[in-house]
């Protein structure tokens, strides 16, 4: 399939929870931007909508933000992994993994047939 | 958990809300230049790499926007705008919402106020250590059959007693005071599982007989009377005349065994009220107990059960064992109730039969408003129809009218607080209706959620309707506003809501039916109560309660002297015509005593009432002499004893004679004693306990020869009796300075306060029933003057087509009485159902008494004509032409 994928429901945090504990404190644009590229670019991410999912797992407590100064000495919002959202994350990426697993297992014999 | 986290935060949103879009803002701000940063260095010009970069971020402000209903909670705003707009629909219309408000606030008021009392009465635990094992014996026992009881009793972790409630003088330092005194097991209070406030409790060998005078007392006296001094233990102080040690004060508000009490006594079989030969046969102990932990109070019946045959069976001819007697008495086999509902026990009825009557008016109510706000939806038809025109939905507009009915309802439940906050006051100071644990009434939190859900329901309840049928209207044939199909579906739509507001109007009829004949029932009943001749003259009668020193007055011989005095002093006062001694006044207590004729030896020797009396007692009270002589200062305890019995003892035991004739010169025992007391008069009989209650026999005696322990003392006056209470005041303290009285009374008050509890229920049904007509009749009124209004045009029509004033007058009229008459057809048999619950209540009137339905209907079809009048006049006075052309 050439067309690149939207990101659906749900995943976009798991994705943001998991590119934070790899990078480390990223702000916004930075955290987009490695989104796309750890997907070999087959994403369609639209940045604006990383903003709300972003506010939402630091109203949860997943993961808190400070300002700070980006690599270019730009004044930016920097986010970063809380205890509670490394919990979270390890949770989240072993039910997905189950998901994936199980949906799998269903398409896997159609595809054969 | 999480979940509530971000939930708090995105309401704490809703307030900080520019300091979010600001901090957002920039934070945009410096994504879009790292993004334009990033794309100029791959070489696009600075205007493409913005360009693309606000392409992939989609747009400023639907970011802003998607953050915005993350930040805060988008369902709250829309609820803020909702309330901030019925805020003004209501500002627009302020009669309708200052009526609303109020009617809303007099339904929810009443059932806040009933709730509260019902929660502090009926509902909530007694303020003791795990008061669900708290029980009592349904009846009173001897000391023997208590001693018995406590010996084999297995299934209470305590056992104990108390007895009748007594006065006790407290003299001393300071004014004399009549203290309420309790005799109580000295470990009453480890059954209650209380702690004394200052000091200790009662030890084991202060219950016992012949141990020290000791007494502890309640936290008020201790505050009214010693400044709240901890130096008070230990301190002696003065009771009855005899020397006490204060050994501990109790906690506030420590109502056992009943509600006031300043001194707590122990050994509760000597209960000073009764001789002490009596006492022990007597059953004066009430035992309570508390159960062992796993006790089922199933279980600990059964032992109750076979621990009282044990003592029937080993005490034959006892008062309380002797079966000709206890039928006398009327006695019930004796169980175990749990002490929460002994106290509440002929009270929780009526209040819950209240209950039910605030929750008709509150009915009544929602009928009303939600009549009232369908005829506004007709009126703002337009202001729906333009709404829904520009995209609102079915849903948003119920929602909006629901906001609106909602505001409207806690509006008036906030004022409705303030009203039951007022009754509850009202209610905790009418003390005379002995209102168990009415101290504990408080509009509490609890009370208050009961409010607020009560006014979300009731905004619910009487929004429901209009908003669905508001929401139905025809919006292309109201906007089009003219021309012969629009006007049709309106008309529809109209008539529909007309339909709607005549079906309220009948409920409300109904229900207010229901009230007022309940109400009349118990009016009529009061009327009957006082009609009934009580046997002596309750006007002008001063009454109050007094217990001589047994320090002072020690003897027979000392009691008679002081009463004697007494009288002397007090006939010598200016206005009192005489005044007398006796034991008990009428509609309270009395002693009682098994009385025989001396020549018989019967098996069935009545209980009948004793009363020790001076005199001029007959004569004060207006208590007809109908044989015989009363008697007279010769009668003393050198005479020969004497005593004056009433008619219906006289008719006991001398059925043949008219009028017992001869029972005069005939001799009478009195309870154990073995001196025969001849008869020397008869007088007419009196209703002593209750008015309700027929008379009993009771004999008099003459007090010089029994002198009372302690005395209420019976004065009639010229003029209001309770005039003369300090100049009767002064007369005894100028005898003896450290005489107390109580209970300073006019015979009415009395004679009052035995039907209070009847009073009560009258009024306040009364009350309800008489606010629900006239919310039903305000509602009448509003749907035929607004029908007048909708059928100006047809009344046009007929009045062109020939109809006379007359014509129209009875049409308008009839649609009325319609309405009323339907809703008495229903109210009528909804009372037949619903005041059967009265039924304990009324007093020689049945609960289906024909004269009242018929009254009330002819009543309510008055009422309602009067409803009427206006809207027929102005229908009646409807120009033909004018009302044709219009539209």
């Amino acid at each position: 399939m050439g067309e690149k994928a939207d990101v659906w429901q749900g995943t976009l945090a798991l994705m943001a929870l998991k590119t934070l504990e790899t990078l480390g404190p990223q702000h916004g644009y930075g955290l987009a931007r490695r989104i796309e590229q750890t997907s070999g670019d087959l994403l369609q991410l639209n940045y604006g909508t990383l903003y709300p999912a972003l506010l939402k797992l630091e109203q949860e407590g997943y993961i808190r933000s400070r300002w700070g100064t980006s690599e270019n000495n730009r004044r930016a919002k920097f986010y970063e992994l809380t205890k509670a959202g490394q919990r979270r994350l390890k949770k989240a990426a072993a039910e997905w993994e189950q998901t994936t697993e199980i949906v799998a297992r269903f398409l896997a014999p159609a595809e054969e047939a | 958990m999480k979940t509530l986290r971000a939930f708090w935060i995105r309401l704490c949103g809703l307030l900080g809300r520019s300091r979010t879009e600001d901090d957002f803002q920039s934070e945009l701000e410096s994504h879009i230049a790292m993004d334009t940063e990033e794309g100029m260095r791959a070489g696009l010009s600075r205007e493409e790499a913005r360009r693309q970069a606000l392409i992939r971020l989609g747009g400023v402000e639907q970011a802003r926007q998607a953050y915005r209903e993350r930040a805060t909670l988008p369902w709250i705003e829309s609820l803020l705008r909702d309330v901030r707009y019925a805020l003004r629909q209501l500002r627009k219309s302020p009669g309708f919402a200052i009526t609303a408000i109020l009617t809303i606030s007099l339904g929810i008021g009443l059932n806040t106020a009933m709730f509260s009392v019902i929660r502090a009465v009926l509902l909530k635990s007694l303020d003791y250590n795990d008061p669900d094992r708290l029980v009592l014996p349904s009846s009173s026992i001897t000391p023997i059959h208590f001693e018995e009881m406590r010996a084999s009793a297995r299934s209470y972790e305590g056992l104990g007693a108390y007895s009748g409630k007594e006065d006790l003088a407290l003299s001393g330092d300071g004014q004399p005071e009549v203290l309420k005194g309790a005799r109580v097991s000295g470990n009453f209070l480890d059954i209650l599982g209380v702690k004394p406030l200052l000091g200790r409790s009662f030890l084991p060998s202060e219950d016992t007989p012949g141990g020290p005078a000791v007494a502890m007392i309640s936290a008020e006296l201790w505050q009214r009377r010693f400044n709240r001094n901890p130096s008070i233990i230990g301190r002696s102080v003065t009771l009855a005349g005899a020397a006490y040690t204060i050994i501990g004060v109790l906690p506030p508000k420590f109502h056992f065994p009943s509600t006031v009490m300043d001194v707590w006594l122990t050994r509760p079989s000597e209960w000073s009220v009764l001789n002490p030969q009596s006492r022990h046969i007597s059953p004066i102990l009430q035992v309570f107990g508390r159960l062992k932990r796993g006790v089922d109070i199933s279980q600990a019946n059964a032992e109750l059960a076979l621990i009282d045959r044990q003592y029937e069976a080993a005490h034959p001819g006892m008062l309380d064992t002797d079966k000709s007697i206890a039928r006398l008495w009327n006695r019930p086999p004796i169980h175990l109730v749990f002490l929460k509902n002994h106290l509440v026990s002929d009270i929780r009825s009526k209040l819950w039969l209240l209950f039910g009557a605030v929750g008709l008016v509150l009915f009544i109510v929602c009928a009303n408003i939600a009549s009232l706000l369908l005829a506004r939806a007709t009126a703002r038809s337009r202001e729906f129809a333009v709404r829904a025109a520009i995209g609102a939905g079915r849903w948003r507009i119920i929602g909006q009218l629901l906001t609106e009915s909602i505001l409207l309802s806690f509006m008036g439940g906030a004022f409705g607080i303030a009203i039951a906050a007022l009754a509850v006051k009202i209610v905790r100071r009418m003390t005379e209706l002995d209102i168990p644990r009415s101290g504990e009434i408080t509009i509490d939190s609890t009370v208050l959620l009961f409010a607020a859900v009560l006014s979300f329901l009731t905004g619910l309840l009487f929004g429901l309707t209009p908003a669905l049928s508001a929401s139905q209207s025809d919006l292309a044939g109201v906007l089009r506003g003219s021309g012969e199909g629009a006007n049709h579906s309106r008309q529809k739509s109209r008539f529909a809501r007309v339909n709607l507001r005549s079906m309220f109007v009948i409920g409300q009829v109904a229900l207010s039916t229901v009230l007022l004949i309940g109400a009349t029932l118990l009016i009529e009943s009061l009327a009957r109560v006082y009609r009934v001749d009580p046997g002596f003259k309750a006007s002008n009668l001063l009454t109050m309660s007094l217990t001589p020193s047994s320090t002072r007055y020690g003897t027979e011989q000392k009691r008679t002297a002081f009463y004697n005095t007494l009288i002397e002093h007090i006939d010598a006062i200016p206005g009192v015509t005489s005044a007398a001694i006796t034991t008990a006044l009428p509609m309270t207590p009395y002693p009682m005593a098994q009385v025989q004729v001396a020549s018989r030896s019967e098996d069935k020797r009545p209980l009948a009432m004793v009363l020790n009396i001076t005199p001029q007692y007959f004569q004060t009270m207006k208590i007809p002499l109908k044989r015989g002589r009363g008697f007279n200062a010769q009668d003393d305890a050198r005479a020969i004893p004497v005593a004056v019995i009433n008619e219906s003892l006289a008719r006991h035991f001398w059925p043949q004679s008219t009028g017992g004739a001869q029972a005069i010169g005939q001799h009478i025992l009195i309870g154990s004693h073995t001196t025969p007391i001849e008869v020397v008069g008869i007088v007419a009989d009196t209703r002593e306990y209750k008015l309700t209650e027929g008379p009993s026999p009771g004999v008099y005696l003459s007090s010089m020869q029994h002198p009372p322990k302690s005395a209420m003392l019976v004065i009639r006056t010229e003029g209001h009796p309770l005039s003369f209470g300090n100049t009767v005041r002064n007369a005894i303290s100028g005898l003896d300075h450290d005489q107390p009285i109580a209970e300073v009374a006019s015979m009415n008050t009395v004679v009052d306060a035995s039907e209070g509890q009847l009073r009560m229920m009258m009024t306040l049904l009364g009350a309800f029933a008489v606010a629900a007509t006239i919310i039903t009749v305000v509602g009448l009124y509003g749907v035929i003057a607004y029908s007048v209004v909708q059928r100006t045009k047809e009344i046009g029509i007929r009045m062109a087509l020939g109809a006379q004033h007359g014509n129209i007058r009875a049409f308008i009229f009839g649609h009325g009485l319609r309405l009323v008459l339907g809703g008495l057809l229903l109210g009528i048999s909804g009372a037949l159902a619903l005041t059967r619950v009265l039924q304990g209540l009324l007093f020689q009137i049945s609960a289906s008494d024909p004269t009242t339905y018929i009254g009330i209907a002819f009543l309510f079809v008055t009422v309602s004509f009067a409803a009427c009048y206006f809207p027929a006049r102005r229908a009646a006075s409807i120009d033909p032409m004018r009302a044709l052309r219009a539209e």
